[in-house]
């Protein structure tokens, strides 16, 4: 029987992808790791002769470098793709005497909006979307937070004309807009743009971007908003992606849940990204307030919600190594950052 | 806000958890740990946490309130530290006069005569440092001292330099208060304040002033603690664009019962 070692597998399989320099090579290499007669399948057949308690321990490990496998050859396989269609059109451009202008690509938050909102999609969400200058009401009020309440102070609210008109601070002023107008079971995404007083610098602007996620149904626990929200970061930062759900207050939800990540920087040691507590925060989330629905006109005692809010920019950052969250709005970005997709 | 290790210890002598423990199962129960340093406190190594505490954890803005949370969470017995007081020389209680008695809850005074103002001692100003707080002297340290360990704000005046007794009102008199540290608030006649029959003592809630503040010959002092509306503190605190240690804590719905216990420990550590 031989040696079972993941990590030189994997990197085997690694070098000889990126040494592979055609789509129909790719398929070769793919096809000795991952195919029926693969390195992968025979170590699946091989299981039967382990002592029993390593079987299920076995499993899962082939199971996870199946699809790291599986991954490295799909970027592999996009890689070549793009590669040489840009390469025979810069061919193509220099026979005809000009030079290719550089290619762009979707902003990288854009990119990430649009694989969440397929996410949801298929998960039965609509999404929805609202206005981005606000009333006190819907981005307020209806939220569980009123007038002269402490709460106001958890954010600095940019007024357009004091206290009736603003920018919205989150993007829950959707949700209220959402609560009110549908009538239950719902399910919607909102993502968008939310503004805030903050001084701009490296990690801080006033422009910032969330993705919102509201579910009203006849019974929802917290099971699911957590199964919901480990779906979605699995599917942003890959299968090993380690979440933990701490109480954290919110107004407009109860019991309020606050989403952290581990560090993928330092694997939860601590290190200058995560400022030494190994876990980042992604945002809030909870048991929709039974207020919140009331004031939507929706029984609390018939149904019940989970929502979610989490920010978007500095993990965008993070994925892609953008340092400064100003280059997020400006122009420059569009030949600094890969287009592939590396999970962490 | 933050937490000494080693006071910790000292009101949960049953507590085995580490620093680091602590602070990790704090953060899971809704008080986010947001820093942890090794600090020097009377000469031994100690650490301080650093917590986030939320809107909705006003009793968690006082080391008693942060005790009480570990505690629970551990299953630990809490014991209130005791406070014992003199019985008072007079039968007569102090006058004091709420005549704003909508906007407060509860109002507390004590009268201390022969009392001796002098420089703290080097506890209590190295305590005040690490809450990033200066000392300014002994009497209005531990006006401090008690605020960070309940969670209750008090104010201290010099009886020597009032007129009459302590009125707690609602301003249409006084256009302006220099404050404690000299300057000149202009007021909206619209707020509640603290003052004596002659002139304003004070923005009750927020901060005091300058004509009775306590300095190192005060012997006659006048101690005071109030839970107020907070909508009201929060607004006079907007509407003046002040905001204080004492305002943070009395903008939110603070224990009426409070002041029982935490005016009585600032009264024993004074005599």
């Amino acid at each position: 029987m031989a040696e079972f070692n993941p990590s030189s597998i994997k990197t085997r399989a690694k070098t000889e992808l990126d040494q592979t320099p055609s789509l129909a090579g790719l398929e070769e290499v793919a096809r000795r790791y991952l195919g029926p007669q693969g390195l992968i399948r025979s170590f699946f057949k091989e299981i039967g002769q382990l002592p029993e308690k390593e079987r299920k321990k076995r499993g899962a490990s082939l199971n996870l470098l199946q699809q790291e496998i599986t991954a490295l050859a799909e970027a592999r396989k996009k890689e070549l793709s793009q590669g040489l269609s840009e390469k025979a059109l810069r061919a193509e451009a220099e026979d005809l005497g000009f030079e290719l202008p550089k290619i762009g690509h979707l902003h990288p938050i854009t990119q990430t909006i649009r694989r969440l909102n397929q996410l949801f999609a298929s998960l039965g969400y609509s999404i929805l979307d609202g206005p981005e200058i606000e009333s006190d009401e819907f981005c307020f009020r209806r939220l569980n937070i009123p007038p002269d309440h402490p709460s106001r102070d958890m954010q600095d609210t940019l007024y357009i004309k004091e206290p009736d008109f603003l920018l919205r601070t989150h993007t829950s002023s959707v949700e209220t807009r959402g609560l009110a107008n549908h009538r239950p079971p719902l399910k919607f995404v909102v993502p968008g743009r939310v503004y805030r007083n903050e001084k701009v610098n490296k990690s801080n602007h006033f422009i910032f971007h969330h993705y919102q996620g509201v579910a009203v149904l006849e019974k929802v626990s917290l099971k699911d908003l957590f199964g919901t929200i480990d779906y979605l970061f699995k599917n942003l930062y890959g299968p090993r992606v380690k979440v933990r759900y701490r109480n954290k207050y919110y107004p407009e939800v109860e019991p309020g849940v606050g989403p952290d990540m581990q560090c993928f920087n330092c694997q939860g040691k601590g290190c200058s990204l995560c400022k030494g507590v190994g876990w980042i925060e992604m945002g809030g989330a909870g048991i929709i307030h039974p207020n919140l629905l009331r004031m939507a006109g929706i029984d609390p005692k018939k149904w019940r919600g989970f929502a979610f809010g989490l920010g978007l920019d500095r993990w965008v950052m993070a994925k892609y190594k953008i340092t400064d969250i100003r280059t997020l709005l400006g122009g420059n970005l569009a030949y600094q950052y890969y287009t592939n997709e590396k999970t962490l | 806000m933050k937490l000494l290790y080693s006071q910790l210890k000292e009101l949960l002598p049953g507590l085995k958890a580490s620093p680091k423990e602590v602070g990790e199962k704090l953060t899971l129960a809704g008080l986010m740990l947001d820093g942890l340093s090794a600090v020097n406190y009377q000469g031994k190594s100690d650490w301080l946490l650093s917590l986030e505490v939320r809107q909705n954890r006003a009793d968690c803005l006082g080391v008693l309130g942060l005790a009480k949370e570990v505690a629970a969470y551990y299953g630990l017995r809490f014991k209130l530290p005791v406070v014992r007081l003199p019985q008072p020389s007079q039968k007569k209680a102090t006058a004091i006069r709420v005549e704003a008695k909508k906007q407060i809850k509860r109002a507390r005074a004590y009268e201390m005569t022969g009392v001796t103002n002098r420089t703290s001692p080097a506890w209590l100003k190295e305590f005040l440092k690490l809450y990033g707080i200066n000392s300014i002297n002994l009497l209005v340290d531990l006006s401090n001292y008690v605020m960070l360990f309940t969670g209750f704000p008090s104010h201290l005046l010099d009886q020597d330099k009032m007129q009459g007794s302590l009125r707690w009102t609602m301003n249409k008199d006084f256009g302006s208060l220099t404050t404690l540290d000299g300057s000149v608030i202009k007021l909206n006649r619209d707020e509640i304040i603290i003052q004596d029959d002659q002139k304003i003592l004070g923005l009750a809630g927020i901060v005091g002033g300058l004509a009775a503040a306590i300095d190192l010959k005060t012997h006659n002092v006048v101690a005071e603690m109030a839970i107020y509306d907070r909508v009201l503190v929060r607004r006079n605190a907007r509407s003046l664009k002040i905001t204080t240690e004492a305002s943070v804590r009395l903008e939110k719905d603070l224990d009426p019962e409070g002041p029982n216990y935490a005016l009585d420990l600032l009264i024993s550590l004074i005599l």
